[in-house]
């Protein structure tokens, strides 16, 4: 009896310690992302709120900033273009063609490339383009990164998305007679089909959110993240604050309608 | 109307691991044929070659014949194969992002390509055959995860059933069911028989006893005994079936 108590105790114990710690770590990480936001609204709004007479060249800024913002936009943009299809290749040919020899080999290599961090990703092409176009910063080397950078993280989000679909639909698929271009065509793209978007928009948040790739290359290729990473080094903590509200923005209806895609349709 | 279907000399292996070893059994048309055995005999992997399912494992091999009427399932196209013996597994698995109507469709949808006239006609048929049809008949458009369980597999075995198929193969189908959807299933079995050529695995032994018009015995790989149900739950030949279905062990 006492044991038993004992036992009912400790149980207690460890779910409030669960319980405890989830509330911790989930309210620490959300003060975290209030913290960013406030500070970036702060930086942003300051100027604006201790000398009005200075609001023409705060919103100067702004456009100046919505400017890059379109560019890096249609940067990353064209980059999905390409790498898009091929990450769904690659995805598909890692989960469903498993028994093909190559597959191993090609899942370990886009393992390795998708943890590869962005700066490794630019300075390859940076070399490249160097040595054999002496035009680092024209716009086909820039996506060129930017592919390098998204398409392994694409390939790797998108054979997660297959992976999680059971087993057994293929099987239902293949037993009323579908060959395996019909069970992907037919019943595995239809049943992905959003949760390939949101990676596809979360991929399109990643590579938008990070100055790494392109850091090489400096200021002139136009690429918000750049630009911040660029402000706050010079010590223009306003104007970076500025830029990375516009960033942040943009990443908050990104997020919003990758969340959308992904909502649960089996409502 | 249903086909015989018979396994002469079947062995199956997972890469190097032996599971089914010289199965020979007559599942004659229009029957039912109940397949017991403990857990891991083999039940599912010989009902698997039967329709060629087990070949789309990675790895997997088999040998022997398998015959449908006095064709070789093995001689012809594996599609064409798993057309004429549809299959429904333990878990229900409609297609959760399609209709109802869709998921009925897709059979035939896969083999004469996307729109057929016939198509509704046919989706009605099926639904009528699977004793589905007058509580879906309103409601075709609707999700198919909005069924109930007993209702998803009924739908399963509608989709099966819209390619017209010669023989029904179902894997422990009512194990996830409660017993109000498991009766349901049953009835549908002894009515579908008339149609088809049914072959059930099934870990229930009185569900063998009440749906099965012959039933055969695996036991880690073999098949021990086979016969009438009757003979084979009150006079069994080997040891091992006796105590099988005595309940002495499994
Ligand atoms: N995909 C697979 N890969 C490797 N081995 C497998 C696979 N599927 C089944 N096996 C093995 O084959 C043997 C027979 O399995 P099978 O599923 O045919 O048994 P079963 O009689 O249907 O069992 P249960 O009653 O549990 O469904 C088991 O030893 C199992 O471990
Ligand atoms: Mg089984």
């Amino acid at each position: 009896m006492v044991k038993r108590q004992g036992l009912r105790l400790s149980r207690k114990l460890k779910n409030a310690l669960i319980t405890t710690a989830f509330i911790l770590f989930t309210g620490l990480s959300f003060l975290a992302l209030l913290s960013i936001v406030g500070n970036v609204l702060y930086h942003a709004m300051q100027p604006l709120i201790t000398h009005v007479e200075t609001f023409q060249i705060e919103s100067n800024e702004l456009i100046f900033a919505l400017k890059e913002l379109v560019l890096s936009l249609w940067l990353v943009l064209l980059a999905l273009v390409i790498s898009t299809p091929l990450a769904l290749l690659t995805a598909l040919l890692i989960t469903e063609y498993r028994d093909c020899c190559f597959t191993s080999l090609i899942r370990l290599f886009v393992d390795v490339l998708a943890g590869m961090p962005g700066i490794l990703a630019g300075l390859a092409v940076y070399g490249l383009a160097l040595s054999l176009f002496q035009m680092p910063t024209s716009k086909i080397v820039l996506i060129l990164v930017l592919f390098l950078f998204l398409m392994p993280k694409l390939s790797k989000g998108f054979a997660q998305v297959f992976n999680e679909i059971p087993f057994h639909y293929r099987e239902a698929a293949y037993a009323i007679g579908a060959n395996k271009k019909q069970v992907i065509f037919h019943i595995l793209l239809p049943m992905t089909v959003r949760a390939l978007s949101a990676s596809v928009l979360l991929g399109a948040a990643r590579t938008l959110g990070a100055s790494a790739p392109l850091l090489l290359f400096g200021v002139g290729v136009h690429y918000l993240a750049v630009d911040i990473y660029a402000l706050a080094v010079r010590g223009s903590d306003g104007q970076a604050a500025d830029y990375a509200l516009v960033l942040l923005l943009l990443l908050g209806v990104v997020f919003s309608i990758a969340a959308w895609f992904d909502r649960d349709v089996m409502e | 109307m249903g086909e015989a279907l018979a396994a002469i000399d079947l062995s199956a292996s997972f890469g190097t691991h032996k599971v089914l070893h010289h199965v020979s059994l007559q599942m004659p048309a229009n029957c039912v044929t109940a397949i017991i055995g403990p857990p891991g005999s083999g039940k599912s992997t010989f009902i698997r070659c039967l329709n060629r399912l087990h070949e789309t494992v990675p790895r997997a091999t088999m040998s022997g014949t398998v015959l449908l009427g006095d064709e070789d399932v093995y001689r012809m196209d594996a599609i064409t194969a798993r057309q004429k013996i549809g299959m429904v597994f333990a878990q229900p698995n409609p297609f959760p992002t399609m209709s109802i109507f869709e998921n009925v469709a897709m059979g035939i949808q896969l083999r004469d390509g996307k729109r057929q006239t016939y198509l509704s006609e046919e989706v009605e048929r099926a639904l009528v055959i699977a004793n589905l049809w007058s509580e879906v008949k309103d409601r075709l458009k609707e999700s198919s995860s909005k069924l109930s369980a007993g209702q998803q597999q009924r739908l399963c075995i509608a989709r099966a059933l819209a390619l017209q198929p010669a023989v029904l193969l179902m894997d422990e189908p009512a194990s996830v069911l409660d017993p109000f959807s498991t009766l349901r299933i049953e009835e549908l079995i002894d009515e579908l028989k008339d149609r088809y050529t049914i072959v059930i695995v099934t870990h229930n032994l009185q569900q063998a006893a009440r749906v099965a018009d012959r039933t055969a015995f695996f036991l880690a790989g073999e098949m021990i005994e086979q016969g009438t149900t009757t003979e084979l739950f009150t006079t069994p030949n080997d040891k091992r079936t006796e105590d099988y279905v005595t309940g002495r062990f499994g």
